[in-house]
């Protein structure tokens, strides 16, 4: 009872693993959009190749689909590919090494930039709030509704 | 007769050196003759420019293959039409479009300030000429249009066939005249700070140049776009190339600049930002051109290797050099006249429109240039391609997208509950439904989920924005809503129009969106009478047609196409071989705002056996449609203030109202 139950899992296992693996089996397509052409076009194999008559994006796309015949995975592919060709065929860098700072430095930059901001007009705020002898800041609630309004009215004019 | 044009260059060049000298020292002597000096020196530049490029065109016109550049750039089949569009086509020759565009703004400029600006004019002008002067010395030492050749050839290279679009043809033309446009608000930031008048009359003296070359951007870079989908025969429209990014970036830094000095003009503050955004903006458009001429990075796009690199990041860095140097001068009288109030509130919402603007800026900056710095750190040489782009600007584009519904709604200084509540409750509910719709049929990916639901987000706040002011005025005015609807938008012509603009962007996010999300594809083999299924589509293929002309080899595979069962067109993708050009795709498009079926002939066999890519791509003619609502919107912004006069009265009333608060504010 007990191997039976092991054999089934083993076999819920393995079906599911196949499934998986049939799952991350690339599409020719996925292959060539990750594929800079080395003809000098500067396009991903996928472009290049609907775009004009080219020999190496040609060549770059039936190799492509024999690893995809012969079962590799996405990752394993381009690592044949980065083998043969150098990292620059890969058509973004790989997310690793020095190359991470090409993927992290925008949002972090931006982050940075935005906390400060945020950081800044607090800073602001707080001493504009001190400097009126902790009177209520100006607009700040729907008490001053009329001098806002009013305020807005002759803004939203001089926009 | 071309030693007569490269006499003319010469001159141009030694005119444009005198005429920035003199413009300069006359402001900083106060010397009115030297003011005059240089202006006149500016309508003569002008002139010369003009004979200079008539020549050229004269040259393409008349076939005259002695010319190195015209033989290069066309040949004797070549179109007319496409024969005078070559002019540009090539390295040398859009230097000097380039100039002569740079040149025929300055003389508006110095038309357009006979009687007011006279102490920023002289600065302004001598800015404009000494970049001017540049180009002219490029021209002269490093690259004229009016080389001659030892042996003239019999006929020309011809022309690129991707370049024999009409989108090509219009493309370059644009984007120069944003490029060249962003020179005049730079040149005259550049003479605020020379001039120390710091005030907002610079950017007020501005505003329209910096919208007419916002405007001439936008349309570059929609032409270009236009130009990759139907030309490359990829089925896309943004590749994400060097050249394109160099396009994109000052666009998006431009119109950062846009929004940032309204804050300028209403409340004093922002004031170095706007500096440095518009001296950003013109460095980036330096920028665009050095890397579109140096080679520097292989582009589809660019002029490909020449010796024009460096010259271009000596002007690009003496650019940088001295903006830097004179807004450090000027540092402390350029501190704001107030302070922001509150992180909810209007300007700070227009400081984080810009921080994602400049921010994806930079983010495409530095995909740009990682190759570069990959290869100087590691030695490897390295791609950065479109799935680097889109992973990283797609949030900031939602954020950016989100940011376009947010910022018009919240009040200037400090946003109260009730201003929250009022303005972001319904478009924050219509939003959730269409996420809760789109979701219930079918939809599962998270950004077009986003995306789309942040545009009906976006639409209403629009919509209710045009809906609340015109329905005041029809009850202020007695009149009716839609004469008040016009009357509202004609009143105030700069925040509406900007609303239409926001409106096309959101056309725009729309044919981005389901372009990228929701595209079919198959890539077939067909025999003569064979049949592809594809959505709603069935096509047809009824073998191939020669459709050659004089100047090129045309076969076009025939394909009838039903839609539903029912018979829709023929459609004829094609592959086109040049004389002396690789053969290029010329794909077939049936467009609808639901959809274009798109076609593309990859090659064939003797016995008429086509490959053949076929797509149905969703929603993209939004963006074209998008581009054109944005255009208008920027034309209703331009327009002239019938009520400047009601404004100005405003002004005033704000003036004496001098609310308490304020009062103590100051």
């Amino acid at each position: 009872m007990r191997t039976k139950t092991l054999s089934l899992m083993l076999l819920v296992l393995l079906v599911f693993t196949l499934s998986l693996q049939a799952q991350n089996r690339p599409t020719l397509q996925e292959i060539k959009t990750s594929l800079i052409c080395q003809c000098g076009c500067a396009m991903t194999v996928e472009a290049c190749q609907g775009a004009m008559a080219c020999n190496p994006a040609d060549q770059l796309t039936a190799e492509a689909q024999q690893l995809i015949d012969q079962g590799l995975d996405k990752k394993a592919i381009l690592a044949v590919f980065v083998n043969k060709y150098g990292e620059q065929i890969l058509s973004a860098p790989a997310k690793k090494g020095f190359n991470l700072t090409a993927w992290i430095t925008p949002f972090f930059a931006i982050l940075i930039s935005g906390f400060s901001i945020v950081k800044i007009v607090q800073k602001w705020s707080h001493r504009q709030a001190k400097s009126s002898g902790g009177r209520k800041p100006r607009f700040a609630s729907d008490q001053n509704e009329k001098y806002e309004k009013m305020l807005d009215e002759v803004l939203r004019d001089l926009d | 007769m071309y030693d007569l044009a490269n006499g003319v260059l010469l001159l141009s060049f030694i005119l444009a050196g005198y005429a920035a000298w003199a413009a300069f020292m006359g402001g900083r002597w106060r010397q009115p003759e030297l003011i005059k000096s240089a202006e006149r020196a500016a309508v003569a530049l002008f002139l010369l420019s003009s004979v200079a490029i008539g020549m050229l065109t004269y040259a393409f016109v008349t076939r005259d293959f002695s010319l190195e550049y015209v033989a290069s750039y066309s040949s004797r089949t070549l179109p007319m039409f496409y024969t005078v569009s070559a002019v540009w086509a090539g390295q040398a020759g859009s230097l000097l479009f380039w100039v002569w565009l740079l040149l025929m703004f300055t003389v508006i400029v110095v038309w357009q300030n006979q009687k007011k600006n006279r102490q920023l004019l002289p600065y302004a002008l001598g800015t404009l000429l000494f970049t001017a002067f540049f180009f002219f010395g490029l021209m002269v030492y490093a690259t004229s249009p009016f080389k001659l050749l030892p042996s003239p050839p019999a006929d020309g290279n011809g022309l690129n066939p991707m370049l024999q679009n009409p989108g090509m043809v219009m493309h370059p033309p644009t984007l120069y005249l944003g490029y060249v446009g962003f020179a005049v608000p730079f040149a005259f930031a550049i003479a605020a700070l020379l001039a120390n008048r710091l005030d907002s009359q610079w950017i007020k003296t501005t505003r329209r140049w910096t919208l007419v070359a916002w405007l001439f951007l936008t349309l570059g870079n929609l032409f270009g776009a236009k130009w990759a989908y139907v030309e490359l025969g990829w089925g896309g429209y943004w590749a994400w190339d060097p050249v394109e990014n160099a396009s994109l970036m000052p666009w998006l830094t431009g119109t950062a600049f846009l929004h940032s000095v309204m804050i300028q003009e209403k409340r004093g503050m922002l004031k170095i930002w706007n500096l440095v955004l518009i001296m950003l903006t013109f460095s980036l458009t330096i920028f665009g051109t050095f890397i579109t001429r140096s080679g520097i990075i292989s582009s589809v796009h660019s002029f490909g290797v020449s010796n024009l690199g460096p010259l271009f990041l000596a002007f690009l860095g003496l650019t940088i050099a001295v903006s830097s140097y004179l807004l450090w001068k000027r540092w402390p009288q350029l501190q704001s006249e107030h302070r922001l109030d509150a992180v909810l509130s209007r300007e700070s919402s227009f400081l984080f429109n810009n921080l994602i603007l400049v921010g994806m800026a930079f983010a495409v900056f530095w995909g740009t240039i990682f190759p570069i710095l990959s290869e100087a750190v590691r030695g490897v040489k390295i791609t950065v391609g479109p799935p680097f782009f889109n992973q990283i600007n797609i949030p900031i584009g939602l954020a950016l997208l989100a940011l376009t519904g947010i910022c018009p709604l919240i009040a200037w200084r400090k946003a109260s509950k009730r201003n929250l509540t009022r303005n972001f409750t319904t478009p924050a509910v219509a939003g959730l439904l269409s996420a809760i719709a789109l979701w219930l049929f079918g939809v599962r990916s998270i950004y077009p989920l986003m995306s789309f639901s942040l545009t009906v987000f976006v639409f209403v706040t629009i919509v209710l924005e045009f809906y609340r002011g015109a329905v005041a005025r029809a009850r202020i005015a007695g009149k009716s809503f839609l004469v008040a609807l016009w009357d509202l938008t004609m009143r105030n012509k700069r925040r509406y129009g900007g609303y239409i603009v926001h409106l096309g962007v959101l056309f725009i996010f729309v044919g981005i969106t389901g372009s990228s999300a929701f595209v079919k594809e198959k890539t077939v083999s067909l025999a003569k009478g064979e049949t592809v299924q594809i959505g709603d589509y069935t096509l047809h293929y009824r073998g191939l047609v020669d459709q050659s002309t004089e100047h090129a080899r045309i076969i076009a595979a025939k394909m009838d196409v039903e839609k539903n069962g029912q018979f829709i067109g023929t459609l004829y993708p094609a592959k086109q071989q040049h004389r002396r050009h690789d053969p290029v795709s010329e794909v077939a498009i049936r467009q609808t705002p639901k959809e274009d079926l798109y076609l593309i002939l990859s090659s064939w066999d003797e016995q008429e056996r086509a490959a053949m890519k076929v797509l149905v791509i969703p929603l993209v003619a939004w963006i074209w449609i998008g581009g054109v609502v944005m255009i208008i919107g920027t034309l209703i912004a331009l327009g002239p203030d019938r009520f400047r006069r009601q404004i100005d009265a405003a002004q005033r009333k704000l003036s004496r109202r001098q609310l308490p608060e304020v009062e103590h504010a100051h």
